[in-house]
């Protein structure tokens, strides 16, 4: 029982203690907490500190050499609606390694060669259509990607001749301002557009390039040099230079790019192309802290990419030529454009999703007709090879075949907190729902060593786009020593 | 009971009042942001090396040298920044640029050059590097909170001004920044950087000061991760020069053009 007193007493107390625990919450963690000191780490090892001046750049801070193993198996597809034409090679399995080299190299005040190449021995298992297994085969390739004599004026003026790489675009999945990426691709272990563009052959050309404090101007020119290579899919690689396939048709670009308020850097192009004289603009903006939204577009008057592949069939494979009736659609306004957005997400992870438009691909009606004219019941034998011809230039063009697709992508650097670096897309036809995916995990084993696994898939209804493949998936395995 | 009570309560009122009020202060809060910038950064163009060591539980994971160029930008009022990947061979040649709200990454493997959301720019390895450019003078409003004694980051006593500083725009890298600056020399000792969300993001600890390109400048940087304190970054700087750094750098057409040597 409490006595007179004792219980305001006992308030007061408990008063008291509230106070300190508000005090507490006022001043936070006591002093030694984790983020109040700096935590005991080890001394830098003599090796880490003779890294330091490697930090500082060298005569030759361009250099980047690697070699590379890959090995790749697929999966055949049973049955495919529009059999392969005769002759028709496909890739089963494939094992490669790679020397691979990128360098700068001064020459003289102001002048430099640069250079990149990758020297590439094969062993490749083919498919022949229809039935036939080849026994592995041995081939060297070489991809000499880039060679051009570089001139430096001051800080904002460069000109440029050989063959370069010259790359556009803001988007991930597709480019269509990218006007020197048709017939530019070589093998790879990914089919990531992003991996794809990494080791492609430039185009022979001059180029002057101007940078301003407020944008750039860029001018490129790059002549025919040779007739046009025909395309032979599944061919095996070789140490030829392939002008046939970048420099078959003059063509030239002229672009600006200049700042507007906001962060905003649209830039704007004209090109003529194989396809015609194109006009495009790229534009790339910040919404708020996490996501990046950008737009691409090109267009102009251009035939459809079955009429370009018709002619080009004409051109170097004749047999090939589609029969009447299969290149429809004549020449008229048409353009190619992307819609897309980055979202930061947590743990350092980025998700894109992109809209693809290209308006001289095919529709679901023109899938459909064509699988009714390469498939069962009319099977028509040359409209099938017709259909595989359209399929590899547009593969080659790095053009989509249809008219409409979604692409997404992810990619989670650091995941788990470890070096390892997780990825993937996928590309849906919008038509028939089919798919096409990519799934990658890369381990830095060590600062020099790098695995990378991968996995592909092409999914869908036996008459649509990915779905009537020959190659239901792939995995692929890349083994990466930096020198 | 009376006098218990009265030993107890009265300190901790007394605390409270002492708390809630700033302590007299030389110079105002915003000029202590001032000097704290001026500390760090030195004012003209220049370039220096940073050696960037991650650590998870005490232990080296990676090691990252790259080559920063910096130039005051007097419409944004802030600093541009472009970073050059020197090792590991890996990465060697990339480059990230930070200039206003730009900010993109260039592969010269692909050519590809992306740009970046803020958020990453706040999440990126490379990007701690802001902690030592950016200008919280002008991005931010600050207010004195407290003057304390704390651990630097050599683990010494330090007597220090503690400000608040609230984002003053859009475009403040950070939501907010506790900083702690040192008593009459205004150095940087200790930041505390947050998020929008206001997460903590990071805590920075400035030291090994020397003279470096007309005062003297922390030369290291020791981060810890503000969601996991077991992941900590430390950053050496070396090779200070002044280097006259066109306008033009820090387009992202130039990103494919950047000549370190």
């Amino acid at each position: 029982m409490l006595r007179p007193g004792q219980g305001r007493d006992r308030r007061r107390l408990l008063g008291a203690i509230c106070l300190c625990a508000g005090e507490l919450a006022l001043h936070g963690p006591a002093r030694g907490a984790p983020l109040d000191e700096v935590p005991t780490l080890p001394e830098a090892p003599p090796a880490a500190m003779e890294e330091a001046p490697a930090a500082q750049p060298t005569p030759s801070g361009s250099r980047s050499l690697f070699v590379e193993a890959v090995m790749l198996d697929g999966a055949a597809r049973g049955d495919i609606v529009a059999p392969l034409p005769p002759g028709q090679l496909t890739i089963r399995r494939q094992q490669r390694a790679s020397v691979d080299l990128r360098d700068a190299v001064p020459l003289s005040p102001g002048f430099s060669l640069k250079f990149s190449d990758r020297l590439s021995l094969f062993r490749t298992t083919q498919d022949v259509a229809p039935f036939e297994h080849r026994r592995p085969r041995a081939s060297v390739g070489n991809d000499l990607r880039e060679v051009y004599i570089a001139w430096r004026g001051g800080d904002d003026t460069f000109v440029e001749a050989g063959r370069i790489n010259l790359r556009n675009g803001v988007a991930l999945g597709y480019n269509p301002t990218d006007a020197f990426k048709a017939r530019s691709l070589v093998d790879q272990a990914s089919v990531d557009p992003q991996d794809l563009g990494s080791d492609r052959l430039g185009a022979v050309m001059v180029r002057v390039n101007r940078v301003f404090s407020q944008g750039s101007v860029d001018v490129a020119y790059a002549p025919r040099l040779q007739r046009a290579r025909a395309l032979h899919v599944g061919a095996p690689p070789d140490l030829s230079a392939r002008l046939g396939d970048t420099n078959s048709r003059d063509r030239w670009l002229v672009s600006g790019s200049f700042e507007l308020a906001d962060g905003v850097n649209p830039q704007l192009f004209l090109t003529r192309q194989d396809a015609g004289l194109l006009v495009g603009a790229s534009a790339s903006r910040n919404f708020g802290q996490r996501v990046v939204g950008y737009v691409e577009w090109m267009g102009g008057r251009q035939p459809t990419l079955q009429q370009r592949a018709a002619a080009f069939a004409r051109e170097t494979l004749p047999s090939l030529a589609p029969p009447e009736g299969m290149d429809p659609g004549g020449r008229r306004f048409r353009s190619s454009l992307v819609l897309g957005a980055t979202v930061a997400g947590p743990d350092r992870m980025t998700f894109a999703l992109e809209y693809h438009e290209n308006q001289a691909g095919l529709s679901r009606a023109g899938w459909s007709r064509l699988f009714a004219l390469a498939g069962p019941p009319g099977s028509s034998p040359a409209a099938a090879a017709s259909l595989w011809f359209l399929r590899a230039y547009a593969a080659n063009q790095q053009e989509p075949l249809s008219r409409r697709e979604a692409f997404a992508s992810w990619v989670w650097p650091r995941a788990f907190g470890q070096d390892i670096r997780l990825s993937g897309f996928a590309v849906r036809n919008l038509g028939d729902q089919s798919t096409f995916a990519q799934a990658a995990a890369a381990v830095d084993i060590s600062d020099s060593w790098t695995l990378n696994l991968l996995l592909a898939l092409n999914v869908g209804a036996p008459r649509s786009e990915y779905g009537s493949l020959p190659q239901q998936g792939r995995v692929s395995l890349q083994l990466r020593r930096y020198l | 009971m009376k006098a218990a009570y009265c030993l107890f309560i009265l300190p901790l009122l007394a605390a409270g009042v002492a708390r809630a009020a700033p302590p007299p202060a030389p110079i105002s809060a915003q000029e202590m942001v001032v000097q704290a910038d001026k500390v760090r950064n030195p004012g003209q163009a220049y370039r220096f090396a940073n050696t960037l060591r991650e650590y998870v539980d005490g232990k080296l994971r990676n090691s990252t040298g790259l080559v920063a160029f910096s130039k005051w930008n007097g419409k944004a009022s802030q600093y541009d920044n472009l970073i050059y990947y020197a090792q590991p061979a890996r990465d060697k040649g990339k480059l990230v640029l930070m200039a206003g709200s730009k900010m993109y990454f260039f592969d010269p493997a692909s050519k590809a050059t992306v740009r970046l959301s803020p958020q990453q720019r706040l999440l990126g390895q490379a990007a701690n590097g802001d902690v030592m450019t950016v200008n919280l003078a002008h991005d931010y409003n600050a207010s004195l909170m407290a003057r304390e004694v704390i651990q630097d980051g050599d683990k010494a006593a330090r007597d220090c001004w503690e400000l608040d500083l609230a984002a003053a725009g859009p475009d403040a890298a950070y939501r907010r920044v506790e900083l702690w600056v040192e008593v009459g020399s205004y150095r940087p000792i200790k930041g505390k950087y947050y998020a929008d969300s206001g997460r903590l993001l990071k805590v920075a600890f400035f030291r090994a000061y020397r003279q470096e390109l007309g005062g003297v400048r922390p030369t290291e940087s020791v981060i810890i991760d503000g969601v996991d304190p077991s992941q900590v970054t430390t950053m050496t700087f070396s090779d200070y020069r002044y280097q006259n750094i066109p306008d033009a750098w820090f387009q992202r057409e130039y990103m494919q053009r950047v000549d370190v040597n």
